[in-house]
């Protein structure tokens, strides 16, 4: 379980978090969705202390922590009990994938090199890059290196994982193999939290939905009633621009196959995308 | 008879003499490159996480070592350090015998200093220059800070820095001719004694040019050696 409570974000004089309360059951998926800029990123980023709120509390199973007065223990009990995939993947550079997987096994878990090793070549073969386990990040296509980070991140088992836009800096083609992979955690009752363009997915994989507009969680409830039923006029308002007024989320996927994500892997204008040459 | 105007077989016979020194001239250089990389690293960190009064300190330090000439730094120590050490002296009543300090301590100090200013500007730099998302990435799968550090960030880091460092050390090598200004006996020394018994000053100093040169045509095949290594790992697949 993870509760962030009466949270507030300032960059400078600019108010990026208003009042933020989110609980997260144990378990539960949550999508967060809004505009860019709404401060999903730094929600997420929030929770794991890579930013520090000016006020407010999170809990993460049953301890709590005042974001005003915090620790260098709190810090690490927050990361070492979340983990983070990033929209740009983050790899170590100077690593290999099987080496990006084994360095939070061993120096932060402090595992033997060996038991760290056979975890981390379980977690990579189970995002199905057994045979990449010795390239570097740059021999690996985007979606490659996105399915190690999320290896990198389900290795160290947190309690929670946070997911910001981990398919919005891939080439289209590439973002159903990592839907597939998020798909799989999100079904194996790990707590996620996952901001996402990707409307169909969230829909799909969240047992709620988060709306954020301009540092406030506008509204929030069940993928249908969000989507088919929202009733914010600026969730309304966001999701009309989204869809861009053509074939709509408003229509549930028929199959639930990796067809589906057809319609997302097409460039989205939206998101100043184009199509790849 | 007149004698010949310049003697090949004179810089032959003078260049053991010569570089019966070079120990000295070696141990400037090595002594003064292993203190500047630690004076280097903990003044570069410092900066950037701009700890307060230390940055300071330490900005003004730079400033001062970049902004004199290296000669005027030598005096600086050698003539003002054993005041400080004097009015230590007089001020706790200690009795540390000022004129007891070999000049070549002396030499350590400033050539130590002076590097580990140029140390902590290329370190800083290449800090800098490591992406943020791979610290972050450090973060986030809950490693401190200092593991962050030193298993992620410093050995990109000095992939940027190595060529640096390398320009750094050919400066220092050359520097140590410097060091005779306040009579330590380096090769410089042994070159001006030679020179001056002989008065074949041309020859002694083409020695001398060798020899630097030879030096430093080394370390630059070593620095290019270690480059090599550093950046091997991205190259080729791991086997
Ligand atoms: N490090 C930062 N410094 C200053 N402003 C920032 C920083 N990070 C984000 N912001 C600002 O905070 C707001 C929220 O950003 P972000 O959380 O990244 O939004 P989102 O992920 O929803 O697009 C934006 O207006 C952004 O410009
Ligand atoms: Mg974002």
């Amino acid at each position: 379980m993870i509760e962030l409570k009466n949270v507030e974000k300032y960059f400078g004089a600019h108010h990026v978090l208003r009042d933020i309360n989110l609980k997260v059951e144990k378990g539960e998926v949550v999508a967060i969705i809004g505009p860019s800029g709404s401060g999903k990123s730094t929600l997420l980023r929030c929770a794991n202390y890579l930013e520090m709120p000016a006020e407010g509390f999170i809990a993460l199973n049953g301890r709590t922590i005042d974001f005003r007065h915090v620790t260098k223990h709190d810090i690490l009990y927050l990361t070492r009990n979340t983990a983070m995939v990033f929209q740009q993947y983050n790899l170590f550079k100077n690593k290999t994938a099987l080496g990006n997987v084994e360095e939070g096994l061993v120096v932060v878990q402090k595992k033997d090199r060996s038991v760290a090793r056979a975890e981390a070549l379980r977690r990579l073969d189970a995002v199905g890059l057994t045979d990449r386990v010795n390239y570097y990040p740059r021999q690996l296509s985007g979606g490659q290196q996105q399915r190690v980070a999320i290896a990198r991140a389900l290795a160290l088992n947190p309690a929670v994982i946070l997911f910001d836009e981990p398919t919005s800096a891939l080439d289209p083609e590439m973002v159903g193999e990592v839907l597939e992979v998020i798909r799989g955690v999100t079904e194996s009752g790990i707590t996620t939290l996952i901001v996402t363009h990707e409307m169909n997915f969230a829909r799909e994989v969240a047992d709620r939905v988060v709306f954020l507009d301009d540092g406030c969680i506008v509204e929030e409830g069940a993928p249908v009633s969000i989507f088919d039923n929202p009733r914010n006029s600026r969730t309304r308002q966001f999701l009309e621009r989204v869809t861009g007024g053509g074939r709509s989320v408003l229509s549930p996927p028929a199959r639930e196959d990796a067809t589906v994500y057809e319609r997302d892997r097409q460039p989205r204008a939206w998101l100043g995308e184009e199509r790849s040459a | 008879m007149e004698g010949k105007l310049f003697d090949v077989g004179f810089m032959f016979r003078a260049a053991p003499e010569i570089l019966s020194r070079l120990p000295i001239t070696l141990s400037i250089t090595f002594v003064s490159l292993f203190f500047s990389l630690i004076i280097g690293f903990i003044t570069a960190i410092a900066r950037l996480r701009k700890i307060p009064v230390l940055t300071q300190i330490f900005n003004l330090y730079i400033l001062y070592v970049r902004g004199t000439p290296l000669l005027i730094q030598i005096y600086m120590a050698y003539y003002g350090l054993p005041l400080v050490l004097l009015a230590i002296n007089r001020e706790f009543g200690t009795d540390m015998n000022i004129n007891s300090i070999a000049p070549i301590i002396f030499i350590y100090i400033a050539y130590s200093l002076n590097e580990g200013a140029y140390a902590s500007e290329t370190f800083r730099a290449a800090i800098e220059s490591v992406d943020r998302g791979q610290a972050e990435a450090a973060h986030s799968i809950g490693m401190t800070p200092m593991q962050a550090m030193i298993r992620i960030i410093m050995p990109e880091a000095l992939k940027v820095a190595v060529p640096n460092f390398g320009n750094n050390l050919l400066g220092l090598v050359k520097n140590t001719s410097l060091a005779f200004s306040i009579s330590v006996l380096d090769i410089v020394a042994a070159a001006q004694v030679v020179g001056s018994r002989s008065f074949r000053f041309c020859e002694v100093y083409i020695v001398l040019s060798v020899i630097y040169w030879v030096a430093c045509g080394l370390l630059t095949k070593v620095v290019q050696v270690v480059e090599k290594s550093l950046n091997a790992g991205e190259r080729g697949i791991a086997a």
